[in-house]
């Protein structure tokens, strides 16, 4: 089914189109909302409130742009007036004042932990950071598309991309061949 | 090695990462909606119920004011009126209710 029949059959009331949105955009406003929101206990609860807000405002989507970068733009701006809310609001460090926590000995390199020791590099980095990453290696998302969610300018985007994945080489190169422990 | 490592953040960075939420995510969130959904209508009706009361004293104090008895025995002479009204206002949400609200809903 197509994202403007589903638009459709959700606005006319239909439950279980409701449902099948949220099953296939569900990933997607996890994805952000984990990266913005270190407590696990709340991850859910902002979800939740998320679709809440996408089914409300559905009648109001008129398709200028695709449906995932629309509902990922509430989960961004949702997630970050729910940190300002707690006072913990989204802020624009730099990459370079962040002091990365890496465990390591030199036992050896353990290659089935290296993608949960990048997601744990990843969660150090600053927020912006770590939502253009995620939205443009994990779900697939165009530069336009990152610029219309976090309303930062292409050029940032891309600077931030291409920052982000040179830290992550310089974290991990001298590691290369020992083993890394994850908290 | 470098090209290696390359692969290998790339690899990572497209790799899912570890998140828990309940099963029945979906179904919970539509239920919120519905149970939102109809406390706000909830709200709406009493809204309209008591815009509609209100006007209604008012229009009676008002007539009862501006009529030569001062007093309610006005209301026998507007009597019909008073029932017309109300009773056309009903049979017309009825309509839109049945006719063409579950029409669009169909």
């Amino acid at each position: 089914m197509t994202d403007r029949e589903l638009v459709k059959k959700v606005i006319a009331g239909e439950k279980l189109a409701s449902v099948a949105l949220i099953q296939k955009h569900q990933r997607l406003v996890v994805h952000i909302v984990g990266r913005l929101i270190d407590r696990k206990e709340e991850l859910e609860e902002v979800c939740q409130d998320i679709f809440i807000k996408v089914l409300d405002k559905l009648s109001t989507f008129n398709f200028d742009s695709k449906l995932s970068t629309w509902i990922a733009t509430i989960a961004f701006r949702h997630s970050a007036n729910h940190l300002k809310k707690l006072n913990r609001a989204v802020k624009v460090e730099d990459l370079e004042n962040v002091n990365y926590q890496i465990g390591v000995d030199d036992k050896g390199y353990e290659k089935e932990d290296f993608a949960s020791f990048i997601h744990s590099l990843i969660a150090q980095m600053p927020e912006h950071y770590r939502v253009i990453l995620t939205l443009y290696h994990l779900d697939g998302f165009s530069y336009p598309e990152i610029v219309e969610v976090t309303g930062l300018p292409e050029g940032t985007v891309k600077n931030y991309l291409f920052r982000a994945r040179k830290k992550l080489k310089e974290i991990c190169e001298p590691l290369l061949g020992k083993e890394i422990h994850l908290d | 090695m470098k090209q290696d490592l390359d692969k290998m953040i790339d690899k990572a960075l497209k790799t899912e990462f570890e998140f828990s939420m309940s099963t029945d995510f979906a179904l919970k969130v539509v239920r919120n909606m519905e149970t939102i959904s109809a406390v706000s209508d909830r709200r709406f009706n009493w809204l309209i119920g008591s815009i509609f009361s209100l006007t209604f004293i008012v229009g009676l104090i008002t007539m009862m004011i501006l009529s030569e008895e001062k007093s309610l025995l006005m209301i026998k002479s507007y009597l019909s009126w008073i029932i017309i009204i109300p009773l056309t206002v009903v049979i017309i949400q009825y309509l839109d209710k049945k006719l063409i609200k579950q029409k669009l809903h169909a």
